[in-house]
């Protein structure tokens, strides 16, 4: 297996004894430009002056293309954002101090640009509820999930809250597990002979 | 494998495989993914590929990264070389 290296710079953790070096002017040799640009993005140096013309074209791209955005568009980014840090929170081995039901459900509302009373409203809550949620003052019960799913029109599916919610449950269990164990001794009078 | 380099304002994020390698710069200010190098491995470029569209899952990986950090502000860009500039655009859709 070989890996190609642009200007040699590049070190592959592990793979070095297969990477050797190829230069742009030598690709062009050996494959057409659309191949390269099915295989490469080379890294590109540019002067000064190139520099600021390139940044000044892009900023004015961007600005374009983003005013040309629908909303419907924008929300669809928005969803599709929350979504995959959802996912990649979901994923992660261990509970996250910075993430929690009540930051999704935040981020969601925020993402959504809705007042907290008109969303509370919206999901059949009241509002002083939804705010013990979002600031962890109490779990969310087992309907948050599905009334959720039903709001984001299926977009963010209920199991996604309630493993989130099982997180966060986790989480207040690691954190309160040695007075826990320490009060429910007690109750076990009976133990197993061997421990894995 | 993921190696995430921070330096300074600049951050540098890796994918490396033993088939494929992308390195980003993240523009926090502008809401921007900047890819700055991008290569599959030699069997997969070419007329004899192994596979097709490994560059495409990694511009979308990119993408998917930029989406989940900046949301419907999300952007991903390059510095093509002269010569691939319209390949680009024709292969990925993106914009000038």
């Amino acid at each position: 297996l070989r890996i190609p290296t642009i200007f040699g710079r590049f070190e592959i953790t592990g793979h070095s004894k297969y990477v050797f070096v190829m230069s742009y002017k030598k690709l062009l040799k050996e494959f057409t430009p659309e191949e390269l640009a099915e295989s490469f993005i080379f890294p590109v140096r540019l002067s000064a002056k190139q520099k600021k013309i390139a940044d000044q074209q892009l900023a004015e791209a961007i600005k374009k293309s983003r005013e040309e955005m629908t909303d419907a568009e924008r929300l669809t980014g928005s969803l599709m954002g929350l979504k995959f840090r959802m996912q990649d929170y979901i994923k992660a081995d261990k509970p996250d101090e910075e993430y929690s039901f009540g930051y999704f459900l935040k981020l969601y509302i925020a993402l959504l640009e809705r007042k907290r009373r008109k969303f509370a409203a919206e999901i059949g809550i009241d509002e002083t509820l939804l705010s013990q949620f979002i600031n962890r003052h109490r779990l969310p019960p087992d309907y948050m999930p599905i009334r959720l799913e039903l709001h984001s029109n299926k977009s963010i599916p209920a199991e996604y809250w309630l493993k989130i919610i099982e997180k966060d449950r986790e989480r207040e269990m690691l954190s309160n597990k040695a007075a826990m164990i320490k009060k429910e001794k007690r109750f076990v009078t009976g133990r197993i002979s061997v421990s894995l | 494998m993921v190696q995430k380099n921070f330096t300074n304002s600049v951050k540098f994020r890796k994918l490396a495989d033993g088939h494929r390698l992308v390195s980003i710069i993240d523009f926090p200010k502008e809401f921007r993914l900047e890819m700055h190098l991008l290569c599959v491995s030699h069997e997969n470029m070419g007329k004899g590929k192994r596979f097709e569209g490994i560059a495409g899952c990694l511009i979308a990986f990119v993408a998917g990264i930029a989406i989940e950090k900046y949301f419907d502000q999300a952007c991903i860009s390059l510095l093509p070389k002269t010569e691939l500039r319209s390949h680009y655009k024709n292969k990925y859709g993106m914009l000038d």
